[in-house]
């Protein structure tokens, strides 16, 4: 394993970590999925760089930071929420970048992303191969579990280390990202991607299924066409709403799996999304779930964001999610040209 | 007889949950070990789309890369499966059995400990309920809350005890104890809100040595204060 220094952060406000895709085949003993909570900028930033979409990057949770690169690198910074440089910025040496775009950068060079807030999470993917803990097959790190991915939260002077790309990979990228007819494409590309997720903004499209029939039509009508806020307890793990209640006769219910996105109802009657770091297993009635395109954008929203649901075919959710891997292999492939 | 039992329905657009129907016949420790014969046949078959198996008290939920499959194409798999192996296997389902350690009291003066409360409660002599708690072979029928907490069950009707009223903000690592009629081993620190009736000192191995799966059994040894001090060094 190549262990080179890639970069070393110098400061950091908020929380950083190394993510991926999530883990595989770790639930069935009591550890979370985890992943990136924005799936989308999360591969958008892998796909700017040339890497696999499901690689490992840096995710920076309610923050800023600053690195010095301490090899020549070839980076991104992505979030498809910020649509502009006041949400979120790149300064390379003091020099306005971009973000969702590669970017080439030497080493020695300081890189400082500030983020106002307006969006919860923004990824930095590095074309490297990036070292850190592996537990079921993942970077990830989840805090409740106390697992030896501990390692892979970033601290201040910390230096993350793997295997650059090549020299001759890195030219070939350097010299893609200062063609601007490569550029307008993929800046057109990233846009086509905004426009489709940030489409619709308030509404979240959601199946009706796990214990919906214990929800009778009434409570169903109620919860399609009422406005929730999103609340202080938000996070990976979940984010708790608040509206009008919605409530069942479905008490006693044996604990079951709970899947990315599940809409668990408290017996107060407010709705919780349960996200990428949520506990493997529920007993709280579901009255259904949301689309995986819809959970990286919940993600993204802020507490008192309003928000409604809308119900959609289990098909169309899948449809989303197949057109948005479509529209993000569609920037992957400009760099393969 | 048991595919007509039971239910395979979408939950979103990457996951299949296999859940009885409501009028089954099955008892609980009967649909929990088909769950388990189930969800073991599953993984030695391993498809290519599988990420992952959620195995629970009476249901499993399947997670596909819905990149590679649609969900017809995995409940028709998962139909097949059930018909050709589940049935024909359940004879020859072999569960672990793991032995666990138990001193029932506080190792130190401040752990939490509910014992003591519950005998009083329960008007029966320690010698009494510990002999009775540790008579059953408990089954594990999920694992979940915490990496490696097993949900196991039944105790007997007459040593269960509610969850407390609310849960303590700190319970040790180690710290066996019982809901409703439910039992359990805290694997490591955290919040909690079941009765704790002992220690167990060898939370260190779970996960490494000593890997719990649904269907496994579970039994109790107890041992001394002293024991418990000398495993934990």
């Amino acid at each position: 394993m190549v262990d080179r220094a890639l970069i070393s952060i110098k400061q950091l406000v908020g929380f950083a970590h190394l993510v991926d895709s999530g883990r595989r085949r770790g639930q069935r003993v009591g550890y979370a999925q985890s992943g990136a909570a924005d799936w989308i900028s999360f591969q958008l930033s892998n796909a700017l760089v040339g890497n696999s979409v499901d690689g490992p990057v840096i995710e920076v949770m309610l923050g800023s930071i600053a690195f010095k690169a301490e090899a020549d690198l070839v980076l991104a910074v992505g979030c498809v929420m910020a649509t502009s440089s006041q949400q979120l910025s790149i300064e390379i040496d003091g020099v306005q970048s971009k973000i969702n775009q590669g970017i080439s950068v030497r080493r020695n060079q300081n890189i400082v992303i500030r983020n106002d807030n307006s969006v919860n999470y923004f990824y930095i993917a590095l074309a490297a191969k990036i070292n850190g803990h592996l537990l079921f097959g993942s970077v990830c790190t989840v805090p409740r579990e106390k697992t030896k991915t501990h390692n892979n939260v970033l601290a201040v002077n910390q230096i993350l280390k793997g295997e650059a790309i090549d020299n001759v990979r890195r030219g070939k990228l350097r010299s893609l990202f200062s063609n601007k007819e490569l550029i307008n494409e993929t800046v057109k590309k990233v846009r086509a991607l905004q426009d489709y997720v940030n489409m619709g903004t308030e509404v979240l499209f959601f199946q009706f299924c796990y214990q919906h029939m214990d929800f009778d039509f009434i409570q169903k009508q109620r919860f399609t066409n009422s406005e929730y806020r999103i609340g202080k307890e938000a996070g990976k793990m979940g984010i708790k709403l608040q509206g009008p209640p919605i409530l069942t006769q479905r008490r006693a219910l044996l604990s079951e799996g709970i899947c990315l996105g599940a809409i668990q109802i408290s017996a107060e009657g407010q709705p919780m999304i349960l996200l990428n770091d949520r506990q493997t297993l529920g007993g709280y009635p579901k009255i259904g779930v949301i689309g995986s395109v819809d959970c990286a954008r919940i993600a993204q929203k802020s507490m008192g964001s309003i928000i409604r649901f809308e119900s959609k075919d289990v098909d169309m959710l899948r449809t989303r999610r197949l057109l948005t891997n479509s529209l993000i292999q569609s920037i992957r492939d400009i760099l393969s040209k | 007889m048991m595919r007509s039992e039971l239910s395979f329905s979408s939950v979103g657009e990457s996951a299949i949950l296999v859940a009885f129907y409501r009028e089954t016949s099955q008892n609980l420790a009967t649909r929990n070990q088909l769950i388990s014969i189930f969800t073991r046949q599953l993984l030695n078959v391993s498809p290519q789309w599988l990420l992952d198996v959620l195995p629970s008290f009476d249901t499993l939920l399947v997670n596909y890369n819905d990149a590679m499959i649609d969900r017809f194409g995995v409940i028709s798999f998962l139909s097949a499966l059930v018909t050709e192996e589940v049935v024909t296997n359940q004879k020859d389902f072999e569960s672990k059995q793991h032995c666990i350690p138990v001193f029932f009291g506080r190792p130190t003066e401040d752990s939490p400990f509910d014992l003591d409360k519950i005998l009083v409660q329960k008007n029966i002599d320690e010698e009494q309920f510990i002999r009775d708690y540790v008579d059953i072979s408990y089954r594990i029928y999920a694992i979940g809350f915490l990496p490696n907490f097993a949900y196991c069950g039944e105790i007997s009707e007459h040593l269960s005890m509610p969850r407390l009223p609310s849960p303590r903000s700190f319970v040790p690592k180690g710290a066996v104890a019982i809901a409703d009629r439910q039992t359990a081993i805290y694997p490591q620190n955290s919040a909690g809100g079941w009765n704790i009736l002992g220690y167990t000192p060898v939370t260190h191995e779970f996960g490494g040595q000593i890997q719990f799966d649904v269907g496994d059994e579970l039994v109790f040894e107890p041992i001394s204060h002293q024991r418990f001090m000398a495993m934990n060094e």
